[in-house]
């Protein structure tokens, strides 16, 4: 256990270095944030109204897209990606540690950094913006959305990790992350909420977990949903299913390792 | 003989840039499968613009004074100039990745301007197909607004100018702060950074109702001229003082870029030696 926070630990040393891509990153989301919040200030001006969304619900979920875009999405695929074409997955495959655990633990650190960062920004953002937003919370809503996230989390982890893996079969995936990257950002609802788009895609994305990453959590948050299990029991069990179908893959894709350019 | 040494100097510096460009295809088309399934989703983010303001448009009439084809045609010219920036300058990536690995070295050497070969060193050829959406979406749109064909034609005449100084403007500001890694070397949020305000140019400027703001997104970081003002001139015809800021703008953005690119080459501290 020690050596995976002895990586925990290096991961969040590593995001203290770059700290000005951090910083960076922050201000890009504030701006783009900005743009949106205009966006529908303007419509909801001029006597607009986008579904049933109020203003405030519609401001309050690009504030929590943004939020959370930022805490959790990291290079997973990318970087397992790099590791597998580059050889460079060699050097850990050496060490007796377990190829999963090294990259989660290195991830969670960046969560752990990010989440740090991010959230007192956004808590000062929040001050600003605080006539805007519809928050009203409750230790039974701030618990689930808490849990909530912290599936979502690991749906995209797991998801992302088996894009990844995916390099032992097609040897460069540069392309396929980025198509997936694509299609995973609009069906967990963070170009559109998803009960704005048409209903069949609505109801198609019930039999995905995508809705986890960013639709639920951010349901939970803005009270749009009704608190029940099923928002929790249905992204666990995704997260046990994706979790061993990564092992599976793993375990055959291994084999098929060739460790060139290391 | 001015004129001669010019177009001499035109024609060297456009076989290199098709050169590139030849190379540039090669080496994207070496991963074959790769190259289709990035064509793949580029399309698919472009739709994802056009999706939304579908979606958008589903529970209005307009924003801020747009109608839903004027709209598609502000979102189409984003698409049209991000495509142009991917395939003729990789949207200036290149550099990051030449200074972290000292490659910027071999290019300064050259008896050619380094702006230009560092520009065009890369090109994403596959984003050729925002272009083409981009311009079939135009199509459409023009098709459906109350235009005569005089109009069209006008307009179209204004809009290719308007769409070069976007290209010029979205150019300068990638210039401007993919340079700075010349101090910082990692400089992974500047890719974000440009994209994000080019992204940001297909939303109408005129939904910035405060005055400040407005300001900023004209002169500070002119979205305005970016995809709203080409926009403005297609579907509502000529109108002097914004075609006039336009080149204004786009020459000051270049010239400071230039300037600032020039200034940065003398800081530069090559990685490899």
């Amino acid at each position: 256990m020690s050596k995976y926070l002895l990586i925990f630990y290096n991961s969040i040393q590593r995001s203290l270095i770059y700290r000005f891509n951090t910083f960076s990153l922050l201000f890009i989301q504030i701006f783009v944030f900005g743009v949106f919040f205009y966006l529908w200030s303007s419509i909801y001006r001029e006597g607009g109204q986008i579904g049933n969304y109020s203003l405030g619900e519609m401001v309050t979920y690009y504030f929590l897209v943004i939020f959370l875009s930022l805490i959790i999405k990291a290079d997973v695929a990318w970087r397992v990606g790099d590791e597998i074409r580059l050889g460079t997955m060699t050097t850990i495959l050496l060490r007796p540690i377990s190829y999963f655990g090294y990259t989660f633990s290195r991830l969670a650190g960046e969560i752990v950094f990010n989440t740090a960062v991010y959230f007192s920004s956004f808590l000062i953002l929040f001050l600003f913006l605080k006539d805007y937003l519809n928050i009203s919370l409750n230790l039974e809503q701030v618990s689930f959305f808490l849990v909530s996230v912290i599936l979502g989390t690991a749906i995209y982890f797991l998801f992302f990790y088996m894009v990844g893996l995916s390099t032992f079969w097609f040897g460069f995936v540069w392309g396929f992350n980025f198509t997936m990257s694509m299609i995973v950002s609009f069906l967990e609802g963070a170009v559109i909420p998803l009960d704005l788009l048409p209903e069949f895609i609505t109801r198609m994305s019930n039999f995905l977990p995508f809705k986890y990453i960013m639709f639920t959590p951010i349901s939970i948050f803005t009270k749009r949903t009704e608190l029940t299990l099923d928002l929790l029991i249905i992204p666990l069990v995704w997260v046990i299913a994706l979790y061993f179908i990564s092992l599976i893959m793993f375990k055959i894709g291994v084999k098929k390792y060739e460790g060139y350019g290391a | 003989m001015k004129a001669m040494e010019l177009k001499k100097t035109f024609l060297k510096y456009f076989k290199i840039f098709l050169h590139l460009q030849k190379i540039g295809l090669m080496s994207r088309t070496a991963y074959r499968a790769n190259f289709f399934i990035i064509i793949f989703a580029v399309l698919i983010q472009a739709s994802f613009s056009l999706i939304f303001i579908k979606v958008v448009f589903g529970f209005l009439n307009n924003i801020s004074g747009w109608n839903y084809y004027e709209a598609l045609v502000i979102v189409a010219t984003y698409l049209i100039v991000e495509g142009l920036m991917w395939v003729l300058f990789g949207q200036f990536n290149t550099i990051v990745k030449q200074i972290q690995q000292g490659e910027l070295d071999g290019l300064i050497v050259r008896p050619i301007d380094t702006q230009f070969l560092v520009s065009v060193w890369r090109g994403d050829s596959e984003d050729i197909v925002r272009i083409i959406t981009g311009l079939g979406v135009i199509v459409y749109a023009l098709n459906n607004l109350n235009l005569t064909l005089t109009q069209i034609t006008v307009n179209s005449f204004f809009y290719i100018f308007m769409l070069f100084n976007a290209l010029v403007i979205t150019y300068s500001l990638a210039v401007l702060f993919k340079t700075i890694s010349i101090w910082t070397i990692e400089a992974r949020a500047f890719f974000h950074l440009t994209d994000s305000f080019s992204r940001m140019s297909q939303y109408p400027t005129d939904i910035f109702y405060h005055k400040i703001v407005q300001t900023i997104a004209t002169v500070i970081i002119p979205l305005f001229f970016m995809a709203t003002v080409p926009a403005k001139i297609l579907t509502r015809g000529f109108d002097l003082k914004i075609v006039l800021s336009s080149f204004i703008i786009a020459g000051v953005f270049f010239y400071i870029s230039r300037k600032f690119f020039q200034f940065a080459l003398t800081k530069y501290e090559s990685a490899s030696s």
